[in-house]
Order: structure tokens, then sequence, then C-alpha cells
């Protein structure tokens, strides 16, 4: 137990300091509580064992010369504008300046020369528990972006995180963090890409993120979040958005392998006429393991939330997917959807899917519903009966399956990506790029 | 062109072709009439190759060639084509990209090139054209939402996209009001060909008032009980299949 993650975990104590205060909170949290295991509810169908037992070394990472080069290799040019996150240590000066009307700044020079700016947030959108309490204790650095209110920011803000490639056999793990402040009657879209770049060793690599979003009052936010993974890639991430009144929030994310994906992404409507998209489609195959879990404040009136994730699963994959609405007293007129749709590939695929509300007010339309099927043979059928190969048939029918969630992003260049990322894993699926996006 | 000989076909062990015979000549339509449950529908299945259809006995050869061990796509190559009863919703798959993959994949199995992306737009719009299918239609996913006429019209444009030695109609005319009925109608008649071979499944003359058959066939019970010419399917309409009786 010693030689596990927790020994990485500092005893800290409370200075009075709310940096030091929270760091402590969070420390203190996991050194009493220890890591959630099988018994907790949350984490019944995700084992974190074997990683727990794992002693990760903190990346240093921010230094290695040629990262954004490499990451222009890995995505290409994709129109928006890119900040690395390197270990989550945010490449500023090789980023250049940002959009007009946004403000992109490291998380440590916020702390110091800026810290009423994030002392209200941090650790509060996303409360320093579990896995986001590790992040709370062990973050060394990040990126705060700031979108002035009533800019309306086209360029999408791009943060691609990656660890830079550690080339040595020890597991290595990163925490980065995010904060985005978006002010009042702002718009604008954030991409977050986890990306693992070629030329690592065979060591595993751990991703804890903490993301926090704050929207102000009818500011709009489009947020696409793609993690690409590979057996060697575990993540644990936390996402957590509030939303002030009239905000609109609109999130597409798309985990794509990686031995170990899991999110919890929680969303707050603090004001009333508030509106979340909850997109996501999720592909896994081999013994990947993805998790997302969803839950949705309806504290305000007036909001409507609608959840809509769908996943893909092959051979001995396993995919939870559990979801909550709680609408809270005095909610009124609050409207929470939710849907989770499976497409199983193998009898030895496994998911497990909950959506569920939480309802403490009337007047409220909600629905809730899951779904875990094979391919339609009549489907099937129909475009074998049109001279289209099983194989090829089967691709189609399987890309068609997940790429709703997808079709929902708004930048092009995304799009192509996460449909590439899907197509390339299925079996000659590169022949169908060309001509799915018509 | 099709010669079908002595077709037996069980489905869970029960049997619904029970010896059926016809002989379809090149260029010519020959439509087969039979009530509800005589294995019409299991018929346009097993030449297409659906699975879940037991062939217990009997031949099916396409110009000579075994068409039964051929998987749907082989025969789709071939040159086989059902135009479906139902035809099937594939939410997340457009129309044009739909038709492109289908019309490549018949023209890689035949040792073609490939049409790119706008030679097939030229092709897929002079197709549509045929069957005055709008081209909204195209971009729309594959029979998401598309009304019943609509569905029929789709399948005939397919068809003409395809090119097949050998169509199969299966009830093209259900769920079809009188005016998709003489357009459809219209779409078929102009893809008659001497070297085209069509099969009329229907359960109602009317469809053969526009797609005016060579020769009719009446199945019932899995067999072959009368064949005849274009006016076997009046006095069916007139005497009923009562009496044609098995």
């Amino acid at each position: 137990m010693t030689d596990g993650l927790i020994s990485r975990v500092p005893s800290l104590s409370p200075t009075g300091d709310w940096l030091a205060d929270l760091r402590a909170r969070a420390s203190s949290h996991l050194l009493e509580e220890g890591f959630p295991g099988k018994k907790h509810e949350r984490w019944r169908f995700t084992s974190v064992r074997a990683l727990v037992d794992t002693a990760f070394e903190t990346t240093r990472g921010g230094d290695t010369e040629d990262v954004e080069a490499r990451v222009v290799d890995a995505l290409g040019d994709d129109g928006t504008w890119r900040l690395v996150l390197e270990s989550g240590h945010p490449r500023l000066t090789a980023a250049g300046t940002p959009p007009d009307g946004v403000s992109v700044r490291s998380l440590r020079d916020v702390i110091d020369n800026d810290a009423a700016l994030v002392a209200p947030l941090l650790g509060d959108i996303v409360a320093p528990e579990q896995f986001a309490a590790l992040n709370g204790a062990l973050f060394q650095d990040g990126v705060v972006i700031v979108v002035a209110p009533g800019a309306v920011v086209e360029q999408p803000i791009h943060l691609v995180y990656t660890d830079g490639g550690a080339t040595d056999a020890s597991s290595t793990a990163s925490y980065p963090r995010a904060m985005v402040i978006a002010g009042d009657n702002s718009q604008c879209t954030l991409i977050e890409s986890f990306i693992e770049l070629p030329g690592r060793g065979a060591s595993k690599h751990l991703t804890n993120v903490v993301a926090e979003l704050s929207i102000g009052a009818n500011a709009r936010l489009d947020h696409v979040r793609v993690t690409q993974g590979t057996e060697r890639s575990l993540q644990l991430g936390y996402l957590g958005a509030r939303l002030a009144r009239d905000a609109r929030y609109a999130s597409q994310v798309v985990a794509v392998g990686g031995a170990l994906t899991r999110l919890e992404l929680n969303v707050r409507f603090d004001g009333p006429g508030a509106e979340a998209e909850l997109d996501g489609a999720y592909h896994v195959q081999g013994t990947e393991h993805v998790d997302h879990h969803v839950r949705v404040e309806h504290v305000a009136g007036r909001c409507t939330s609608r959840v809509r994730y769908r996943g893909l699963l092959d051979d001995r994959s396993h995919a939870v997917f559990d979801v909550i609405g709680v609408v809270h007293e005095g909610a009124v007129g609050s409207a929470a959807h939710q849907e989770n749709r499976n497409l199983l590939l193998s009898d030895d695929a496994t998911v497990d899917t909950k959506p569920h509300l939480e309802i403490e007010c009337d007047e409220v339309t909600a629905s809730h519903g899951a779904t875990v099927g094979a391919l339609d043979d009549a489907q099937l059928f129909y475009l074998r009966s049109r001279a289209i190969p099983e194989e090829e048939a089967r691709n189609i029918l399987q890309f068609a399956f997940v790429r709703e969630p997808i079709d929902r992003i708004q930048h092009a260049p995304i799009v192509t990506r996460t449909s590439t990322a899907i197509l390339r894993r299925l079996p000659n699926g590169e022949g169908l790029m060309e001509g799915l996006s018509t | 062109m099709l010669k079908i000989e002595n077709l037996h076909v069980s489905v869970d062990g029960k049997a619904i072709l029970k010896g059926l015979s016809l002989e379809l000549p090149a260029g010519e339509v020959h439509a087969i009439m039979g009530p509800n449950g005589s294995g019409k529908s299991t018929l346009s299945h097993v030449l297409a190759g659906r699975d879940g259809y037991e062939v217990t006995e009997g031949s099916v050869t396409l110009l000579g060639e075994d068409l039964l061990d051929l998987s749907p796509e082989a025969r789709a190559a071939k040159g086989v084509f059902l135009a479906f009863q139902y035809p099937v919703e594939i939410p997340g798959v457009s129309n044009v990209y739909f038709l492109k993959a289908a019309v490549n994949s018949l023209r890689r199995a035949r040792g073609e090139a490939e049409m790119d992306a706008i030679e097939f737009m030229r092709f897929a719009r002079q197709k549509a054209k045929l069957v005055q299918l709008d081209a909204a239609l195209m971009k729309r996913p594959v029979n998401s939402g598309f009304s019943g006429g609509e569905k029929k019209r789709n399948e005939i444009f397919q068809m003409a996209a395809l090119e097949p030695r050998l169509a199969i109609l299966d009830e093209t005319d259900s769920g079809l009001d009188i005016d998709a009925l003489k357009i459809v109608s219209q779409g078929v008649n102009a893809l008659r060909a001497e070297d085209r071979s069509m099969l009329v499944i229907t359960h109602y003359q009317r469809l053969l008032d526009y797609i005016v058959p060579d020769q009719v066939h009446v199945l019932v019970d899995g067999k072959i009980v009368r064949s005849g010419d274009k006016t076997l399917a009046t006095q069916l309409e007139a005497r009923g299949y009562a009496e044609l009786g098995a």
C-alpha cells in the first residue's frame, strides 16, 4: 500500500492561505478515506485497483523542445488556436497570442499574481474528493482562460494535453488543471484533446485532469473533449460546469480507446433559463474500459438538460455509463432528458448503464432510457443486397450508430479527426473515411 | 436468365416453398401473384440471399450460374437486385453515401474503376430524375423519415443506379397511392431492357395495369399452380385465388 499512488500524496496542514487550505483538504481526504474501491457505488464497475497500487512518477514536463511540432504531426492544422499542456504545464510562448477577447494564462501565474480571480472557483466547481482530490493535492500548473464579457470568439481555443513522451520504464502521472471563466454574454468554443505522442515507451501514463468551467449569464460555451487512448493510457478526469442564468453549454465528449478512460461530468444550473446539451460517443475494443458518470443538478428552475451518449463496444471491452439528473426543490419548469444507447459487437463485451432521475419538484418534464443491442440484421442485409461487402456494411452501420453525437460538433476539422479516429479502429475502416461526411 | 427448379425452402423447420419452378427469359417481365402466406416474400428473400431461409431441395441459377451458394453481396454483383417491400431505414448514413458505396462496390466486384464524388453526383442526379426523387432526399439518411412513396421511389432509384440483370420487385405497390404508383411504374418501365429480366411480386392486379407482364404465375401454398399471359391477372382479380385452390 505504501508503495502505491497514495505514497505520492503529501500530508499537508492548512495555513490559512486559500490554496494551502485547499491542498490540505484534498490530501487529508485521501489519507483518511483512501481511494475509492468496488464498495463505492460510483466505482462498482470500474476497478482502479491496479492503478492505485502503482507508484506513478510525476512527470515534470514543460521543457521538451519539439512538442508543438509533434502535435502538429499528430493532429494536423485544424484552424484552432492551440495551446499544448505538457504534463499539465502550458506552453504559452509557443502558442502565441490568443484570439481577441480571450486571455490565457498559466494557473501558477494567476495563483501568484491574481488569486482572487480563481480562488472562489478552484476546488469549488469540482470538489477535491476521490481522484479529484489527488489532482487537488498534486497539481503543479494548468491554464486559466478568461473570455471577456460580450466577446464573440470565432476561433476555437484548443487545449492539447500530452505527457511529452517519457521513454523510460517507470509509470508516470500528470495532474493538469484547467479553468475557463466565460464572461456574461460571451460566446466561445473550447476543445480539449488528450493525445499520446508517438515515441513513448511501454510505460503506463495516468492523466488525472480537472477542468472547471464557469459560464456567465447568457453566455454560450461549446465544448468538445476528445480522448484518444492507447493500451498504456489511463485517464481519471473530472469536469465541472456551472451555468448562470440563460447560459448555454453544449458539450460533446468523444472517448476513443484507452486502457482506462473515466470522466465525471458535473453540470449545475445556478440561474434560471439555462440549457445544457451533453452529448457523447465512445468506442472501446480489446480489453479497453470506458466510464462516464454524468450528473446534472437543476438548482434553478426553467433549465433544460439533454444527455445523449452512444457507445460502440467490441471484443472484451467494458463501458460504464451512469447519468443522474437531480431536480432540486423549487426548480419549477425543469426539463431533464437522458438517453444512452449501446451497440455490442461481441458477446464478450459488457455495458453497465444506468440513467436515473431524482426529482424533488413538481412541474418537471423528464425522460430517461438506455438500450443495449446488436447490429440490426435487416440493415445489414439491406446494405449487402446492394453489393456492399459484409465487412464494409458492418463498418458503415457501426460508424452510423456513433456518429450522431460527433456530428453535433460544430468545428468540421474536429468532426473529421474524431470520425477518422474511430474509423481507423474498424477492420479496414480507413476506406470509409472519404465521403462519410456527405 | 433466371431458372428456378423444384425449390423447397423452410423457415424454422416449416416448409414454405414446396417445389417451385420458374423460368424467366432475358428481357421479360413476369408477375408472381398469390394470397398472403403463399410464399411470395420468402421467394424474394431467398433469391436475394437473406439469412434464415433453409433451401432443402432444388436449385436457382442466373445465366447458368448457381446463386444459392453466394453471399447477398456476391449475388448483387452478379446482377440480382431486390426492391424491398419494406425498405430499411438507416439513420446516420446518407442516401447519397449509401448509393455511392453500393455502386462502387459493384464496380469493384466487376473489376471496373470506381467513380469519384463528382462523377457519381452527376450520375446520381440523372438516375434520380427517372423517379422524380427530390434532391433533398439524397442528403437525408437512407429512408429515414421518408414517406411510403418516397421509400419505394428510392428503391427504384437504386435499381436504376445499380442496373441489375434480374430485378425482383417485392410488393412494390404496397403503401402507394395512385400518383406514386404511376411514378414508380414509369420508372420501372423505363428500366425494361433486353438484357434485364424482372420478377414482379404482388398481391393485387392493380400494379400490373402499369407494369404489364409478359407472363403471370400464381403462387399458392409454395407452388406455382397456374401460369398464363397478362389476362390471368384480370381473371384472378375477378374470381379470387380460392378458385385456383391448392
